[in-house]
């Protein structure tokens, strides 16, 4: 794309009414950020007054580290042009009919995916190729983790570094596993899915991207001022002690948070006012439902985030003292706010990938999805419970020790709803015809992991054994065996599935599945030495260990290794196939939603006429008598 | 594999043969889960250094035994789904000879069920921190003020002249309250053989209590990433006998204050 | 060989590649100093007459980074950061020292270190480390003044086991992970030098001509990576002053390796 020049050359054949977004893409985008953050840059150090000596904490390089990055954000989202239409809407010139086809990108081909355009399949492919670049960026500092940890003393990446890794590997695989099934197939697939012709809000559905684009140069700015030193989570006062990196994590969770809120307010809207008729509540895909959940229970949780680091980020550079014990405040309290985001958290990422595997299921054995209603129930328990169980991540604070017990039981209580989930999934199995594909396989592989995951999270749900595993490395394998054995599972699943739509091609399959095969046999054998040094009595985080910890780390590492190999075959399988892999019909799998009812590629506004929805989706099976 | 002239879906459906094939893999799998997850994570765990541990290897293997069925029944019907009929190649196979999509039985089974085991694993969950919260209150115990700050700790010993350490000692069966608090950033107060952890909050002090009961020398951890050397915020814990502990005390020079009071704790 | 598999096998190996880069990146972007292997001495004697081979390091520690140490001409990126640095035999201050913060010592050896300390001091946040901790016979000998340009004591030598915690200029405190092997803990406090004259020698552009001496020797166990670091809180203007400095690797940290 390098051929792309920063002033693309006016084309006749559009309107001219068609004023400055013509103009505006991702180059602009960048060149008004970074010319935006020098300005704010030069004009902060010279104006800013110095601190005094004899202040307790000195915040101005805080101040004009995160002044400039406010200017980036600022210049980037008006670069792109997420400004040009609130713009004109306030100076009562609404966008006119061409301007709106022209940001939904009608006729513009390649370019498209480079500038503020409103269509979601657009919208879906840039979340597509973003997760994946998270997923790569994020699986390079889990190898540089793994690599550092092959041996007892570490030291290959000295202490700092290896901090800082720790914390972005955390934070952007958060961030990846958030997006990666609401992001490309809740935008591209959902609306054709509910038979609608775009989301309810086509410019929030561009903006929630860009914002993360806008967000993602923030966390990579943080690395080269001190990095990140404390870990995904953050925990006040370290990260008020942290160096100036940190206010690139402050940055990056607050745009990204509006990016998600902005995201979930549309998605909401879209299936709850736009699904097709005749698509009752009963007839609307898992799928959807799962995404909608997803999204609604970020609703609450994100705003909460974004307050958490807002107060962080006043510690910081005006010297407030929300968390700083010292001078009045409390570490407690960021905990709370923390962790009223962290745990819904981990469900938003969760719920689409399995609602994902659910919608699959019923493909590939050839049978209906069994207990559409235990489902639904299900994903709704889980919704509702996940907003009460935030303190079990404080049991051993020491916040509210008689807390401990209340909370032990919501905790508890949400195996119930998940084990709804599982009751589906096995019982669509029972007695289906096994279409032998790599989603068919996912769906084993979820059970599996899952079930690791979701057994090892009832020892650390119960308090006296969370006073030993809290803190080692046993918890952070059992997040890996939820967030990516059985979320990133589902994920890969389907963009397998969904791959024929979204780019016309099939998948490469003896790729896919070599992948498959090396990604979980290598996620079981890292993550079981994990749980292995964990029990043994390895912390989290540390970048040296005890001799005795070191033969599962070796495993640990060994197994990581043959993740990234089957991670990467995945990659070429994606390139090569969207390339020119095999074309793929309409419907390849032969399923019964509205997704395979349109034509590849789809067009603009997918259906010529709305369809109407007369049937079950999951109708398959003989009629039995 | 039923025939396909008589339907499958008639007469009692404990006498199906793929259901009886279900339930002996249901059997086994459920005795291979509930042992092999039991016995390799409590292995794993070493010996235990205090009750409090025991209670948690306990707990685990419970835990997983109650977990094993579940499992096992997933498992039992994943592999059967795999060892059934599978179809290869770009085109589907024929669609399932049923159209079953629900069960009210089977849900409300299950349901119940999970509600039942989720039961039951609060209520042991109860039990254990029942106990453990009692012993915070032994009018008996030895109470040792736990200071951590970025990237040490150290230990004195109200009642003494002074005695502070960096190894912390302690005397088997007897029990011990330890009052954490931090100087800086959070820390977590980890002894790790003796399955018991609090975190070291600034300005405050928070409590736990073991008793040990084993001699011998055991691991404190850091379990709360505390910035630079977090890795390296590690001690040694001594348990020995009474008269070991005593004379060691003794031996201590006095170093003229100690940081923890009974006001201050109570504060 | 299809080219397919051919492309699968070129993205794993240019993905490795990728890591191997960033990965060599990230540790040699490290501004942590090489290491300072310890010289060699002459046997060192124990109170209770034990024998062991020695070797002696020289330290110096600055209020800043501007005209000593191994942070490069002008104190490098944080020219503010206090920090320790190699000395010379008398204390010198070395403007080119490439080491100063990673040491390597044999094991089973008698360590000898002597720290000229030539920055001012305050209040210790716990005075458990105002006290001399893990070294031969738990004393250290201490000069309060020692005069860099006459080599010579300006104050009388004296052993000590501790010092007044609101005296304390640094301090040096060595510990390591919870393993198997021996353990090694030791904590020297480093009294601070006279405030006027670190200020004076400060605005005219050096480090002050008096700072305090103190040497201390500890034996050291089996082969093992340990860690040592300032618990003196020296990081102005971060929360609990435990941030910038002491919170970099190379000004009031670094590793102690024992390996022989």
């Amino acid at each position: 794309m390098t051929t792309m020049m920063e002033h693309p050359a006016p084309t006749s054949g559009h309107s001219p009414k068609v004023g400055i977004i013509r103009h505006l893409n991702i180059f602009t985008a960048f060149a008004l950020g970074a010319l935006t953050a020098i300005v704010v840059w030069r004009l902060s150090l010279s104006l800013l007054p110095a601190d005094s000596e004899s202040a307790p904490l000195f915040t101005r390089e805080d101040k004009i580290t995160l002044l400039s990055m406010i200017g980036w954000f600022v210049g980037f989202m008006t670069g792109i042009g997420a400004l040009v239409a609130p713009f004109r809407w306030v100076m009562g010139k609404d966008l006119s009919h061409e301007e709106n086809m022209y940001l939904a990108g009608k006729d513009m081909g390649v370019k498209r995916y480079f500038r503020y355009t409103t269509d979601h399949k657009v919208v879906g492919i840039q979340y597509l190729v973003i997760t994946m670049t998270i997923f790569g960026m994020g699986g390079i500092l889990a190898m540089l983790i793994r690599a550092n940890l092959g041996t007892p003393e570490g030291g290959w990446i000295h202490p700092q570094a290896y901090n800082s890794i720790v914390g972005t590997h955390g934070i952007i695989m958060i961030v990846g596993t958030i997006i990666m099934v609401t992001g490309p197939f809740g935008n591209y697939i959902m609306p054709i899915m509910i038979g609608a012709r775009d989301m309810a809000f086509p410019r929030l559905n561009a903006l929630s991207f860009w914002l993360i684009v806008a967000a993602a140069i923030p966390l990579i700015w943080g690395q080269f001022i001190g990095g990140i030193s404390t870990g995904w989570s953050a925990y006040n006062p370290l990260a008020g002690q942290a160096p100036l990196g940190m206010n690139g994590y402050i940055m990056f969770i607050c745009i990204f948070a509006l990016s998600t809120m902005v995201a979930g307010a549309n998605i909401t809207t879209t299936v709850v006012r736009m699904r097709a008729r005749g698509m009752t509540w009963n007839r609307t895909p898992i799928f959807i439902y799962g995404v909608v959940a997803s999204v609604a229970l970020a609703l609450p949780a994100f705003p909460v985030f974004f307050l958490s680091q807002v107060m962080s980020g006043m510690d910081r550079a005006l010297g407030t003292s929300f968390y700083d014990t010292a001078r009045g405040g409390s570490g407690w309290l960021y905990e709370n706010l923390f962790w009223i985001m962290g745990h819904p958290e981990v469900y938003v990422i969760l719920i689409p990938a399995v609602a994902a595997l659910m919608e699959m299921a019923p493909v590939f054995t050839r049978r209906p999805l069994f207990s559409f209603n235990v489902a639904v129930m299900g994903i709704a328990g889980i919704c509702g419970l996940s907003v009460l169980v935030w303190a079990h991540h404080m049991y051993m604070s020491g916040w509210a020790p008689l807390l401990n017990a209340p909370f032990m039981l919501t905790t508890e209580l949400i195996s119930i709803p998940t084990g709804m989930l599982f009751l589906v999934l096995v019982g669509t199995l029972w007695r289906g015809r096994l279409w032998m594909t790599v989603p068919t396989m996912s769906i084993f592989a979820l059970l599996w992991n899952f079930m690791i995951g979701g057994v090892t999270g009832i020892y650390l749900s119960d308090v006296p054994a969370d006073a030993f595993l809290h803190g080692s490395m046993y918890v952070t394998a059992h997040f890996h065996y939820t967030l990516m054995g059985a979320g990133l599972t589902g994920a890969i699943a389907s963009l397998v599935y969904w791959f024929p739509k979204m780019t016309g091609r099939m998948l490469d399959t003896k790729l896919s599945w070599a992948s498959f095969w090396l990604v979980q046999i290598g996620f079981n054998v890292a993550f079981i030495g994990m749980f292995f040094v964990g029990l043994q009595g390895q912390p989290r985080r540390v970048e040296a260990y005890a001799a005795i910890f070191n033969k599962g780390n070796l495993v640990t590492s060994i197994g990581a290794a043959t993740i990234m190999t089957g991670m990467l075959i995945l990659l070429a399988a994606v390139i090569g196939s969207w390339r020119n892999g095999v074309k793929a019909s309409m419907n390849p799998w032969h399923a019964k939603s509205l997704e395979w009812t349109v034509p590849n590629p789809v067009p603009l506004e997918n259906f010529e006429t709305l369809p109407v929805v007369t049937e079950d989706v999951y109708g398959y099976g003989r009629k039995s008598s | 594999m039923p025939d396909t002239n008589t339907p499958y879906f008639t007469g009692q459906w404990w006498k199906r043969k793929d259901v009886k094939r279900h339930a002996v893999l249901w059997v086994i799998l459920t005795a291979l889960i509930g042992y092999f997850g039991s016995e390799i994570q409590t292995r794993a765990m070493g010996t235990p250094a205090s009750e409090a541990m025991e209670n948690v290897i306990h707990l685990i293997r419970i835990f997983t035994w109650a977990a094993a069925p579940v499992a096992g029944f997933v498992a039992a019907i994943a592999i059967g789904a795999l060892m059934g009929k599978r179809h290869h190649g770009d085109f589907p196979p024929p669609e399932a000879e049923h159209n079953i999509s629900n069960s009210p039985r089977t849900n409300a089974v299950w349901i119940v069920i999970s509600a039942l085991l989720c039961l039951f694993a609060l209520v042991a969950g109860l039990i254990a921190l029942q106990k453990d919260n009692a012993s915070l209150l032994d009018a008996k115990a030895i109470h040792v003020n736990v200071v951590g700050q970025q990237w040490a700790w150290n230990y004195d010993y109200p009642g003494t002249a002074g005695v502070r350490s960096n190894v912390l000692h302690l005397p088997v069966d007897r029990p011990v309250v330890f009052h954490v608090t931090s100087k800086d950033v959070k820390h977590s107060f980890w002894v790790v053989q003796m399955g018991i952890k609090i975190d070291a909050n600034p300005g405050v002090f928070t409590e736990s209590a073991v008793t040990p009961n084993k001699i011998g020398t055991f691991d404190i951890r850091c379990a709360e990433l505390c910035g630079l050397l977090h890795a390296y915020m590690q001690n040694k814990v001594i348990v020995e006998s009474q008269s070991d502990y005593e004379t060691w005390l003794a031996s201590q020079p006095d170093t003229g204050k100690t940081t923890w009071t009974e006001e201050k704790a109570a504060a | 060989m299809n080219r397919r598999i051919f492309a699968a096998l070129t993205t794993v190996v240019l993905g490795f590649g990728i890591i191997a880069g960033i990965g060599t990146y990230v540790a040699a972007a490290k501004n942590d100093p090489g290491v300072l292997i310890a010289k060699s001495a002459e046997d060192y004697t124990a109170p209770d007459g034990t024998q062991y081979p020695q070797v002696k390091l020289s330290l110096n520690v600055y209020p800043n980074s501007l005209f000593g140490g191994h942070h490069g001409a002008g104190g490098g990126a944080h020219p503010d950061y206090v920090s320790y640095a190699a000395g010379g035999p008398n204390g010198e201050v070395l403007s080119d020292a490439k080491a100063g913060t990673n040491f390597q010592v044999p094991p089973h050896t008698a360590v000898t270190i002597t720290v000229y300390q030539y920055d001012s001091g305050e209040t210790l946040n716990n005075d458990y480390f105002a006290h001399i901790r893990g070294t031969v016979g738990g004393t250290a000998t201490f000069v309060q003044r020692w005069d860099t340009k006459a080599k010579a004591n300006a104050s009388p030598e004296q052993q000590i086991t501790n010092i007044p915690a609101d005296m304390v200029g640094h301090t040096f405190t060595v510990h390591g992970i919870s393993d198997k092997k021996s353990q090694l803990f030791v904590s020297v406090p480093l009294m601070m030098s006279n405030d006027d004259e670190v200020t004076a020698a400060e605005e005219a552009g050096g480090y002050t001509q008096f700072p305090t001496k103190t040497t201390f020797t500890f034996i050291t166990g089996d082969e093992g990576e340990y860690v040592w670091n300032c618990e003196f809180p020296c990081g102005d203007g971060t929360i609990a002053r435990f941030g910038a400095a002491m919170s970099t690797m190379g000004y009031m940290s670094g590793h102690l390796i024992v390996k022989g």
